[in-house]
């Protein structure tokens, strides 16, 4: 073997680590995923504006326990909606639908990125959550009821996904949206971000349709960071590779 | 001494090769690489690939599946635990290699003061 100069070691070592970092750059493709929970969310609105008109835009304290199957399985919990079911199935939609994006993109662009942990660990995490909301109430394990009681813990549970993404993309930008994310997630669950918005002049009480629409920025605001990100991703994406082909 | 070593010492032969290490880095990203996105990203021409591929392959550094999407043959590669050791190893000892030559360029400037 040929003995390697020091600086020969250097450039090598750069070499490597840009190397390292255009495999990981070709192998993002966090934006869709983003889209993807974004319009999920998005799509649960109606649900929670039912949920809310029927309670007086208060959250129902003493409500489900674990909402994350809601009234469809738990009807002693009933509060007369369809959110947890939802949550339920779009969740695992979310997680295989995201696994198979991966799966189609790695093949496309010779590089797959190993998402088996996503997909098993997502699963995992539906499933415990439908484990935890049916023994729960009959075993009489203390929950934080704060942060069950709108109904948006399935928007916490989004995290999980997430931050197995940022890591398994070697992702700081995801990472940084995850965090985000997770902020706001748990703001709606433990707080009426109406209140702030009422504050900064918006008013649903003037609309006619009030507390229909008091629970509306819960859900309506971590949809749209989602959706938000994922579109600047995209972008983001798009401008470098028209810049690589140049 | 084992401290007192030379940094080319912790240089493994097989690992130490520019194509074979950046192979290696590219692996270690990813779950499978293509033998296409390898060849066209690394710049080598299919023989050359498959000949560093092989080295890689025997020294157990990496697995090399061979199959067909549709009617279109597809090589995948994947660095194997073995391997993952043997880049951190190497990317180690660069990077020990590399800093003594700031520690040099640090002491000749010490010198001149």
């Amino acid at each position: 073997m040929t003995e390697p100069t020091q600086s020969s070691a250097a450039e090598m070592l750069g070499e490597m680590r840009a190397l390292g970092r255009q495999a990981a750059r070709t192998g993002h493709g966090y934006w869709l995923p983003l889209l993807i929970f974004g319009v999920l969310i998005a799509a649960s609105l109606p649900l929670y504006l039912v949920s809310t008109a029927a309670t007086y835009g208060y959250a129902r304290i003493g409500g489900p326990v674990l909402p994350f199957l809601g009234t469809a399985i738990m009807p002693r919990y009933s509060g007369g909606d369809w959110i947890g079911l939802y949550w339920f199935v779009a969740m695992q939609a979310g997680i295989v639908a995201t696994w198979l994006w991966y799966r189609w993109r790695g093949s496309r662009i010779g590089l797959r990125m190993p998402t088996r942990g996503f997909l098993v660990t997502g699963l995992a995490v539906v499933e415990l959550a439908l484990l935890v909301s049916l023994v729960a109430p009959r075993v009489g394990l203390p929950l934080f009821g704060d942060l069950f009681i709108r109904d948006t813990f399935p928007l916490v549970l989004i995290v999980v996904p997430l931050a197995v993404l940022a890591w398994i993309e070697r992702s700081p930008a995801l990472a940084v949206i995850t965090v985000g994310y997770a902020g706001l997630a748990l703001l709606a669950s433990l707080y009426n971000v109406e209140n702030i918005l009422f504050r900064l002049g918006w008013n649903p009480f003037t609309s006619g349709q009030g507390s229909a629409l008091v629970g509306l920025p819960n859900v309506a605001l971590p949809a749209l960071l989602l959706l938000l990100a994922g579109a600047a991703s995209y972008a983001a994406g798009y401008r470098r590779r028209r810049r690589q082909a140049r | 001494m084992a401290g007192n070593d030379h940094p080319t010492v912790g240089l493994d032969e097989t690992v130490h090769q520019r194509h074979r290490l950046g192979i290696l880095t590219i692996t270690s990203r990813a779950s499978q690489a293509d033998f296409g996105y390898l060849r066209e990203t690394l710049g080598l021409t299919p023989g050359n690939l498959s000949t560093h591929l092989t080295v890689l392959e025997e020294a157990g550094l990496v697995q090399v599946q061979k199959g067909y999407e549709g009617r279109r043959p597809r090589t995948w590669v994947s660095i194997t635990r073995q391997g993952r050791a043997a880049l951190a190893a190497e990317m180690a000892a660069l990077a020990k290699l590399a800093s003594q030559l700031n520690g040099d360029h640090g002491s000749a400037d010490d010198g001149e003061t």
